[in-house]
């Protein structure tokens, strides 16, 4: 490239940079006055979770670790921070081994994938305090599961099955298995459909096939909704709130306590940077896999 | 080839029943609205519009325990259009110079306008209860307002980054060599190509602040209570269907919303990038 036309391109670059210059951070203004608090109150956040509290006091500015301590020493916040876990562990399972089959099926739809994925997503987008009425009636001593135990002779009486963690889970594996399939089927419409006619060519089974070619494709799928289950699980409220009723102590549930009724607010303060560390690793892994998913493809 | 035949059989059966699954408990709140009966029941007694009948009479004369509703439904309703206007000048705005700008920095940026999609919204909700106590003197509106507008931003963003992606940058270039400026080039070139996700980001913006209930949660007020709370303490005191009836109409609105938002967009791509 001979030096004049290279001078050209660089005085052309300079004038685009000059020209956005101005145009960029105006456009950005808006959205960044509307975020700014949120930044603010999470460095607010992450300062009072070092302050001391006084019951009579309240809030004394401080520098410990005290909150974080308590979060993974005192009996009730340890027994909160393990239900939670519990909780999403068994929701993440579920929702893996019930979903797959559905997002082969979506990956495998052809011209009835839209309205597969409409169906989907459609109670993913609706009010979650409905989706948890929902359950509420579903579960309910007047709903169909009671009705269908007492019919068929199972239990003398309704089951008492809302307000348990049953209950919140059957709400939050309902809630999250979409986030489950739609990456799933993401990376399964990828795989090249003549691997798994090659491998049967081959001589493989369907069995065979599926566990040697098609499950460890799907890998980073796997990985990517078990993280987003996961992380969407442990920072769930509405479902341990209205279907928990006071049985079930998650972290979310606790946060709320401390913030609103003992107005301990280094203590809750502490318990959300926690949250946060947990739901911004599990995510940040899911960003990791799926954006080294789209490069290797 | 019967085997193949039996597996997509198989398969399909099963999917079948997913989807049965997916929509039960919204077509059982459904199905439970017409219960004749006193209480909600599954599977209803009797057919009845009854508790439709007493919507309209919990609307019309508000009696006793519950005059709030129409309040609740007034405010979610403001607060929805006021944070979508918002949320729709700064997305898009936003989304525009993430996509086009060359500024060092842009890449936390891009971070900062999703930043409450990756924020348990409790934790939104409680950081914001502690901003406001420090800031003080925020009146209950301008708390809420403010809660909306953050969490329905990134929804404006994301389908507008899905229409800019598409867009064809020559016309751009095009308009600018004829000697249109920077500002008339984006009002009259880019913001009618990407109108179709403007628009889906508006109406998911505001199904977004509408039905929102772990933010608003920390930051409502007696005198101020949207519709979600209303109807989370209607539901925890109340068993009559009349909260069924309610939540089918709501669930008439946010399906006809989500079919809107479906034609500008397919909605499984928005929801894909937007979580």
């Amino acid at each position: 490239m001979s030096s004049a036309v290279a001078i050209g391109v660089g005085v052309k670059h300079l004038k685009k940079h000059l020209q956005t210059d101005w145009f960029a951070p105006a456009l950005f203004a808006p959205g960044i006055l509307v975020l700014l608090p949120l930044v603010g109150a999470f460095v607010m956040l992450v300062r009072y979770s070092f302050n001391d509290w006084d019951p009579m006091l309240g809030m004394v500015p401080a520098w410990t670790l005290e909150n974080y301590y308590y979060v993974f020493t005192d009996p009730a916040q340890f027994k909160g921070l393990v239900t939670t876990l519990r909780i999403s562990l068994v929701v993440t399972v579920v929702c893996l081994f019930v979903g797959y089959p559905v997002a082969v099926a979506i990956s495998q739809a052809g011209r009835y994938r839209g309205l597969l994925m409409f169906l989907l997503v459609t109670p993913m987008l609706t009010d979650v305090l409905i989706r948890a009425y929902g359950w509420m009636v579903i579960l309910g001593p007047n709903g169909p599961v009671n009705s269908l135990l007492m019919a068929s002779g199972l239990s003398s009486g309704p089951a008492r099955l809302m307000y348990t963690e049953l209950a919140v889970v059957l709400e939050l594996i309902h809630e999250n298995i979409p986030f489950m399939i739609l990456p799933l089927a993401a990376v399964l419409e990828r795989i090249n459909p003549a691997l798994n006619d090659a491998a049967m060519n081959l001589g493989a089974s369907p069995a065979r096939t599926f566990f040697h070619v098609t499950l460890p494709l799907s890998r980073p799928g796997i990985i990517a909704g078990t993280l987003l289950v996961f992380a969407l699980s442990s920072s769930a409220f509405v479902a341990p709130l209205v279907l928990g009723g006071g049985n079930v102590s998650v972290m979310t549930t606790l946060m709320q306590q401390t913030m609103l009724t003992t107005l301990n607010w280094p203590q809750g303060s502490a318990q959300s940077v926690v949250l946060v560390g947990l739901v911004l690793v599990l995510l940040a892994g899911y960003g990791w896999v799926l954006s080294r998913g789209r490069r290797t493809t | 080839m019967k085997l193949h035949v039996t597996r997509r059989g198989l398969l399909l059966t099963y999917v079948t029943l997913f989807f049965i699954y997916l929509e039960g408990p919204l077509a059982v709140i459904v199905l439970s609205s017409f219960n004749s009966g006193q209480i909600v029941r599954f599977p209803p007694e009797g057919f009845s519009l009854k508790w439709y009948g007493a919507l309209m009479d919990l609307v019309r004369n508000a009696p006793d325990m519950k005059p709030e509703l129409l309040n609740a439904v007034y405010t979610s309703l403001w607060l929805g259009v006021a944070s979508t206007i918002g949320a729709v000048i700064a997305g898009t705005l936003g989304a525009y110079a993430l996509q086009r700008a060359k500024i060092p920095g842009t890449n936390i940026l891009r971070q900062l306008f999703l930043l409450p999609l990756l924020f348990p919204q409790i934790v939104t909700g409680i950081g914001l209860v502690l901003w406001f106590s420090a800031v003080g003197g925020v009146p209950t509106w301008m708390r809420l307002l403010l809660g909306h507008l953050i969490i329905s931003l990134p929804c404006v963003v994301v389908t507008v980054t899905a229409s800019l992606e598409t867009l064809d940058r020559s016309l751009e270039d095009a308009a600018m060599n004829l000697g249109a400026n920077r500002v008339k080039t984006f009002l009259f070139i880019t913001l009618p190509s990407i109108q179709g996700g403007v628009l889906a980001g508006a109406i998911f913006a505001w199904l977004t602040s509408f039905s929102n209930f772990t933010v608003t949660y920390f930051l409502f007020s007696g005198e101020m209570n949207p519709f979600p709370l209303w109807l989370y303490q209607y539901i925890e005191y109340y068993i009559d269907p009349g909260a069924a009836a309610l939540a089918t109409c709501v669930l008439l609105i946010t399906l006809s919303v989500l079919l809107m938002i479906n034609r500008l967009q397919a909605l499984g791509r928005v929801v894909a990038v937007s979580k």
